[in-house]
């Protein structure tokens, strides 16, 4: 390539271009052809340049023009401007220069003029101030103390400074004794009663205006409200009134029109700054009041003068929101409800308890019938009809005196579980338990109508509780309480079990003979519980008409598992893998004679867990052999179930054969001998 | 590692397992037999990849043992066991003996034995205190303590304490929390509670519904008690308000012969009873409930449970065929307790 000086020369761009060693590279380079081209091209070039460069020269020369036009402009208007400025000098020295010359002239009649307009003042001043007292005396005749006190605060600074002065001297005590009258008149009006409110501010604003301090006043006002309210709430306290209606109408609208009133003028008169005395002592008062009132309405036992209890209660409620309007600094609505909602909540209480202790008390009566005697099936139906019968008023009376609070939501509460009657005979159980089921299939669906219809509840469905559900509890409580029932029971027969077993010497028994009284406790006893059960429905007819077959009772397999007593445990844990658990129920329904082999299992299931814990003798296996005979032979007309029967009793018989010391069985025949002549004792 | 249960089955008729504390690798059970003809002591342990349990079995002195108890604290495995034998004047001669397994040499030795008064008929349960340094042992009517003292040639018991009562007892158990002076003592219905630097008992339950057949103590809060009564239910007591019991609950429907707390997660309680069902219960006191799971449903009455010392989620129940059953709390539960929730 060329090198870099040669470039530059050649370069039609560069500042060090040479048009003749150009051209002469040209002529060497290129042929004529190209020359005519490369000229045609430059010439071409030029002229576009040219004509660019007068486009660039006109369109900026506008601009030039503007700009000059503008400076000069500018020029002429400030040459202008300082032509005006110079003369604006010139005019003030020359103001300047007058003003001297007349501040000159008038200061000589200054100080007279003042002198005089002084003089003036002072005059109508002391004219003022010596009429003072005798118009005082006037506006006080007319009881106009505003003006007098405006008057007086006028001219106290003057009275003051002339005290000294021995004509003023007089009439500044007169004045003075004439506005202590006033002030005195004034704080009369403070603790007085009978004032209106614009009055008591006017008499405070007063009494502010002349120069007791603030907080002296607030102390008073709020001392003076404190007495008063005070006094109504005693009035309130010492409960002279004949009846509720008369308590929220007098007592607490008087309570609370005295605070109301209090409460609306403090803030107009006092500043904010210290109020909170005044705040606590009306929140004092107002939880006073609350409990006051919570109490009162708490104190009505009865439940018959619903319709005065709800009217006392809008008074109170009413009366209160009104005084909440006008307490800015807390809320009372809060206080409101909660005392509509704890009367509300103690009536249905009162109701609720009314139900509950008639209930109670109709069932004592029914107790105290079945403490000692046995019952037939027909007087304990009619002991329960008895307690529907009542329920069933109580419930109604309630429900109609509950009718009045429109606003409120009745949830029908179902009776609770007799805990109370816990320790009393297990009649009361069966009893319950009986009559909550009759409860549920019929009457609780007819209530909860009754309920809904009459508190226009239909629409409100969503918030009770549905008539399903309530019967579902009932049915649930009424289950519940059979079971207590049936392990009530089952635990006194267990206990009947242990003494039958523990309260004996197995190891020194003698050979059996007879079999047991305490077995036979124990039969009488389950005899007893079927009688009492037999109010419940029974499905299958009783079995007494059979005669007890001991051959058809005992199956072959029962009596082959006699020899493997003996023969150790594990062909016994062969004879248990035939048999079926034994169940213990934990859902009874109400049927006889589920109830009465739930029963029947704790109790012999109890049997085989204390014979377990004992040793025997040969003696007293063969004892114990004999009364679990005897216990199948009679338990089987109780129990519809005999194999769960058979098994429990083989059980006993399988761990005392395990608990023995030399385990030797008696024949069935001899036992079975033996139960008869028991038997027939 | 499955979770199902494990079952062994030993042989003879039991009513007594117990685990031991101190040992922490293993999960070993010992196991006493229950009968007039047999008389033997098995030590089973449950494989670490838990899919078997192996046993031992041990010959021992004649008698059938009520109740095991471990020492808390000694390595060796050193247990005391309630037993009666027939005598030969046709009484019932019971007694309490300290004994210790030995491994190596197979054998069990005796270290030393006391004998039930002549006041009592029988010694029903035994239980070593959390330092292992007394032992308690109640009879059908009373309560002792014994002092322990572990020296060369074994361990030997000497009475220190002694208090009779109005009924028959059922029940005791040491209060976790008073290092070795106070224990529960359930009696016919009610509860007491003994101090033994005290003079009388003082009750704390009376006259519950059912008698009282259960009782253990929580071992992480001081007032705690649960209590199993002959009806099935399981009540947790706060000694301080025995108004009204903490929670209840009714899954039995038979006696409950025993219960126990988690050592390490009081949350965690076992119960078992003569409808042949163990339960696990999980309290939340916070929100007033038990959650109980079913985890073994036998043919025939279970008497005895316990939780192992090296797993706090390991558990066993023997019931009166000799069936043991171990088994593990179910994952989910275990998560949740150790996470902490």
């Amino acid at each position: 390539m060329e090198s870099s000086p040669e470039k530059s020369q050649l370069n039609l761009n560069s500042s060090d271009f040479e048009a003749e060693s150009y051209v002469q590279n040209l002529l060497q380079k290129k042929g004529l052809d190209e020359l005519v081209a490369i000229e045609e091209d430059m010439v071409q070039n030029v002229r576009r340049l040219d004509s660019e460069m007068h486009q660039l020269v006109y369109e900026n020369y506008s601009k030039f023009l503007t700009a000059t036009n503008t400076v000069r402009n500018m020029q002429t208007e400030f040459q202008k401007m300082s032509d005006d400025m110079g003369n604006l000098t010139n005019k003030m020295d020359k103001i300047a220069d007058l003003s001297g010359s007349l501040c000159n002239v008038f200061d000589r009649h200054r100080q007279n003029v003042r002198k005089l307009t002084d003089a003036s003042k002072t005059v109508k001043g002391l004219q003022y101030i010596v009429k003072l007292p005798q118009r005082l005396q006037n506006l006080i005749d007319q009881k106009d103390f505003t003006k007098a006190v405006s008057s007086y605060i006028a001219v106290k600074p003057k009275l003051d400074l002339y005290k000294d002065v021995p004509s003023m001297t007089g009439i500044c005590n007169d004045c003075h004794e004439l506005i202590q009258e006033v002030e005195e008149r004034l704080r009369e009006r403070l603790t007085s009663r009978l004032i209106s409110s614009d009055d008591l501010i006017d008499a405070v604003k007063m009494l502010k205006e002349l120069g007791i301090p603030e907080s002296e006043l607030e102390t008073k006002m709020v001392e003076t409200w404190k007495e008063q309210i005070e006094a109504e709430l005693t009035a309130l306290k010492k409960n002279e009134f004949e009846d509720i209606l008369e308590f929220a109408e007098n007592g607490c609208c008087n309570f609370l029109t005295t605070l109301s009133i209090s409460a609306n003028i403090y803030p107009q008169l006092f500043s904010s700054d210290n109020n909170q005395r005044f705040i606590s002592m009306i929140d004092e008062f107002m939880e006073e009041f609350e409990k006051i009132v919570n109490q009162r309405f708490c104190a009505e036992i009865s439940g018959r003068e619903c319709a005065l209890y709800v009217r006392a209660l809008d008074r109170v409620y009413r009366k209160l929101a009104a005084c909440d309007r006008l307490i800015f600094w807390k809320d009372y609505n809060i206080l409101n409800n909660d005392i509509v909602v704890k009367a509300a909540a103690h009536q249905i209480a009162i109701g609720r308890k009314n139900i509950v202790s008639l209930f109670t008390s109709t069932f004592s009566e029914v107790i105290e019938e079945t403490r000692n005697t046995q019952l037939s099936a027909a007087e304990i139906s009619q002991l329960i009809h008895k307690l529907e019968q009542n329920f069933l008023v109580s419930v109604k009376t309630t429900l109609a005196n509950l009718l009045l609070f429109t606003a409120s939501d009745i949830t029908f509460s179902s009776i609770d579980t007799a805990s109370q009657f816990l320790d009393s005979s297990s009649y009361a159980f069966l009893i319950l338990a009986q009559f909550i089921n009759i409860m549920q299939k019929k009457h609780i669906t007819y209530l909860i109508d009754l309920c809904q219809e009459q508190f226009r509840l239909t629409e409100r469905l969503m918030e009770l509780t549905l008539n399903v559900t309530i019967c579902e509890k009932l049915d649930e409580i009424g289950k519940l309480l059979l079971k207590a029932y049936a392990d009530l029971k089952g635990s006194e027969m267990s206990a009947l079990c242990s003494e039958s077993v523990n309260n004996m010497d197995w190891l020194k028994a003698e050979e059996p003979k007879i079999v047991r009284d305490e077995i036979k406790k124990i039969i009488e006893f389950v005899k007893e519980v079927s009688e009492q059960t037999a109010v419940l429905l029974t499905d299958l007819p009783r079995k007494q008409q059979r005669s007890p077959d001991l051959g058809r009772n005992i199956t072959p397999r029962h009596v082959a598992s006699t020899s493997t007593f003996e023969t150790g445990s594990l062909s016994s844990a062969l004879e248990k893998m035939w048999t079926e658990k034994v169940e213990y129920n934990t859902v009874i329904d109400f049927k006889h004679e589920v109830v009465l082999l739930a029963i029947v299992k704790i109790g012999l299931k109890s049997l085989v867990e204390f014979s377990r814990l004992l040793l025997f003798s040969c003696n007293g296996l063969q004892q114990m052999q004999v009364d679990c005979l005897f216990l199948k032979q009679k338990l089987w007309q109780f129990v519809h179930d005999e194999h769960v029967l058979n098994s429990l009793i083989d059980e006993v018989v399988a761990s005392v054969v395990i608990q023995c010391t030399e385990p030797r069985l008696l024949e069935p025949s001899v036992a079975n001998l033996i139960c008869e002549k028991s038997d027939s004792n | 590692m499955t979770e199902q249960s494990l079952i062994y089955g030993v042989d003879v008729h039991s009513r007594s397992i117990a685990s031991f504390p101190a040992e922490e690798n293993r999960s070993i059970f010992i196991v006493a037999s229950y009968s007039l003809k047999e008389n033997q002591i098995f030590l089973l342990e449950a494989d670490d990849r838990w899919s078997r349990i192996n046993g031992k079995k041990f010959s021992h002195d004649k008698g059938e043992v009520l109740h095991l108890s471990t020492n808390p604290i000694t390595e060796s495995l050193i247990f005391s066991k309630c037993s009666f034998t027939p005598s030969n004047d046709k009484t019932i001669s019971s007694q309490v003996s300290i004994c210790e397994l030995n491994e190596a040499y197979l054998n069990v030795k005796t270290h030393s034995i006391f004998s039930c008064p002549k006041e009592s008929h029988r010694c029903l349960k035994t239980e070593f205190n959390s330092d292992g340094s007394k032992l308690g042992i109640l009879t059908d009517n009373s309560i002792f303590i014994c002092d322990v003292e572990s020296a060369a040639n074994g361990n030997t018991m000497k009475e220190s304490f002694s208090e009779k009562f109005n009924g028959k007892t059922s029940s005791f158990v040491w209060d976790k929390h008073s290092k070795g002076k106070i224990v529960y003592v359930s009696y016919e219905k009610d509860l007491a509670f003994v101090d033994i630097r005290s003079d009388k008992p003082e009750t704390l339950l009376s006259n519950r519904l059912s008698r009282i057949t259960a009782i253990d103590c929580n071992p992480l809060s001081p007032n705690q008690i649960s209590c199993g009564s002959e009806d099935g239910k399981l009540t947790i007591w706060d000694i301080r308000n025995t108004d009204k019991p903490v929670l209840i609950t009714h899954e039995h429907q038979h006696m409950i012969w025993d219960i126990k707390y988690n050592h390490t997660y009081p949350q965690l309680l076992l119960s078992c009873g003569s409808d042949g069902r163990v339960f696990l219960y999980n309290c939340n006191e916070k929100e007033n409930r038990i959650e109980s799971d079913l985890i073994v449903d036998n043919d025939d009455s279970i008497y005895s449970c316990c939780w192992t010392g090296n797993d706090a989620f390991t558990f066993a129940s023997i019931a009166y065929d000799g069936k043991m059953t171990a088994s593990k709390v179910r994952k989910t539960l275990k998560y949740k307790l150790l996470s902490g929730s």
